[in-house]
């Protein structure tokens, strides 16, 4: 208890003897936080978007090619039977070649092909988009389809690149300002070392332990990164408040609305705050194991 | 108390600290480190406080052999050494009485110790009235005083004091060597790096003598030099 107090008040003289670069590093790991508190729920929201997007796409059965025309009527009137099934339609060999065509840049490739490769399919719309699991669970087994049943691939392809760019930008991003909050809070240590030579040379003299001598300085990044995390967890708090709360409630998009619980805010807080302690803490690190030998 | 051992150390660049250096202080003792600048006193001062290893030979500090002396050690050993400076190492935004009791904060001293200690060694060094003065407020002499009253706050048994008068006029330096008499009194060993003759004359202490990193005299009863 004694020492924690002796730690903390040498902490805080040196805080104050030297302000401006305390400032600064703290305003470094601020935006980093920040950047970070809007990233994970942005990234576990898209993330949601893309789970709750496949499961209510379409469905594509692909039959087994050749196949008889009594195999894909008694297919069709099986399609139509189940009451889950609002809508299917028949796409032939022929009709994914032309699809395919279309999708092609090159037109006259398929052309090189010795014969069609693409099987005959069916494209199948559930009644509710969230029961199209269920459907594909009881076709699956059904002698007239081939491989695996699969969900719609377009619109979860588009959904998963723009996660994924999110999720690279973002990490990138991070990584740059995790680099300059560090060694910001570095050199912000750096200098306090250099400001109590004095106070690190008596304690050497008199037989402080390294650590001894080594806490003041840790607490002093640590008090940099949690006061840069706290503050980017109100600055964010605010964010929230006056414009994701104020847009997820005009949104017309269902979607959004029942798939807005990403992370609560609570636990963001928290891990934000953990973060900026950690960067603080690394940071004031690495910097006495190069600038204070003992 | 301390024990050199044929001790060499050389610096980065071929320099000499120390050349085969061989002397035994017992406990108790009050001895001159002399000799001119860069003759070896502060080589042999910081080998016994083991800032650096000494290159060649042995060291024992109060039994301790500083060579296997493990680097988390040291702070122990610093422990039983009290140390005074030419440049005092007050911290100069905290007052008398801060700067001796940080001493002992540092070594984790609880706060009914400091409050017993601290106006006892500044009642020892006769500043028990300047207390809450700052460094800047004091004379040279002075503020060597509250350098002394920190390293003697532990009763450490070995004293080191490296040039403590050089920073003092005369009249000064003889109010701290009788401090540090009186300390060396109460059983403490003292070992004083100096270049001040008149001093070293006058008390007549065992001198040893460094030139170029060698012991060049170890006398008891001495003077500064033999010509003196």
């Amino acid at each position: 208890m004694r020492r924690l107090r002796f730690f903390f008040v040498e902490a805080l003289r040196s805080i104050r003897s030297n302000v401006g670069l305390s400032v600064a590093a703290t305003v470094t790991v601020l935006i980093t936080v920040f950047v970070l508190g809007a990233f994970i729920p942005s990234f576990l929201y898209v993330q949601s978007q893309v789970d709750a997007q496949k499961a209510k796409v379409d469905v594509t059965a692909y039959l087994h090619d050749p196949i008889a025309a009594a195999e894909v009527n008694r297919f069709q009137r099986k399609l139509a039977a189940d009451p889950d099934i609002k809508s299917f339609n028949f796409v032939s060999k022929d009709d994914a070649q032309r699809i395919l065509k279309e999708r092609l840049n090159d037109p006259h490739l398929m052309d090189q092909l010795p014969s069609n490769p693409l099987p005959p399919s069916f494209v199948i719309t559930p009644k509710n988009p969230n029961n199209s699991r269920e459907i594909i669970a009881r076709l699956q087994s059904d002698p007239a389809v081939d491989g695996p049943i699969a969900f719609d691939r377009q619109t979860t392809d588009k959904l998963l690149s723009v996660a994924r760019f999110i999720q690279w930008s973002g990490l990138v991003l991070i990584v740059i300002l995790l680099t300059a909050s560090l060694l910001l809070i570095g050199n912000t240590i750096r200098l306090s070392i250099f400001a109590r030579r004095r106070e690190v040379e008596v304690m050497k003299l008199v037989g402080a332990t390294n650590w001894f001598i080594r806490w003041p300085f840790v607490i002093e990044g640590v008090f940099c990164g949690v006061i840069g995390g706290l503050a980017s967890v109100l600055l964010l708090w605010g964010v929230k408040i006056s414009v994701v709360d104020n847009w997820l409630n005009t949104s017309d998009q269902g979607l959004t609305r029942d798939t807005a619980a990403t992370i609560g805010f609570t636990s963001l807080a928290l891990i934000l705050v953990g973060a900026g302690a950690v960067v603080g803490a690394l940071g004031s690190g690495l910097t006495l194991r190069r600038f204070l030998r003992v | 108390m301390v024990v050199f051992e044929n001790v060499s150390k050389r610096y980065p660049g071929d320099i000499v600290g120390l050349d085969d250096v061989s002397i035994s202080i017992d406990a108790g003792e009050f001895v001159f480190l002399v000799g001119p600048s860069g003759s070896g006193k502060s080589t042999a001062v910081r080998l016994m406080l083991k800032e650096f290893d000494a290159s060649e030979g042995r060291i024992q500090i109060g039994g301790r052999d500083l060579s296997n002396l493990r680097r988390s050690k040291v702070p122990y050993l610093r422990r039983s050494i009290g140390c005074v400076f030419q440049d005092f190492k007050l911290l100069t935004d905290r007052t008398v009485y801060e700067n001796v009791a940080y001493g002992l904060q540092v070594i984790g001293e609880s706060g009914e110790s400091i409050r017993r200690k601290t106006p006892e060694a500044l009642r020892l060094v006769g500043l028990s009235d300047k207390a809450d003065r700052f460094p800047h407020e004091l004379s040279g002499g002075e503020q060597q005083r509250v350098s002394i009253a920190r390293a003697f706050m532990n009763h450490p048994r070995l004293l080191i004091a490296d040039e403590p008068t050089g920073n003092l006029d005369p009249e000064t330096s003889i109010g701290i060597i009788q401090l540090l008499y009186r300390i060396n009194r109460t059983g403490t060993t003292v070992v004083m790096a100096t270049h001040d003759r008149d001093l070293v004359n006058r008390m007549q202490m065992r001198v040893i003598a460094l030139d170029e990193g060698r012991v060049v005299r170890d006398q008891r009863q001495a003077r500064y030099a033999l010509a003196d």
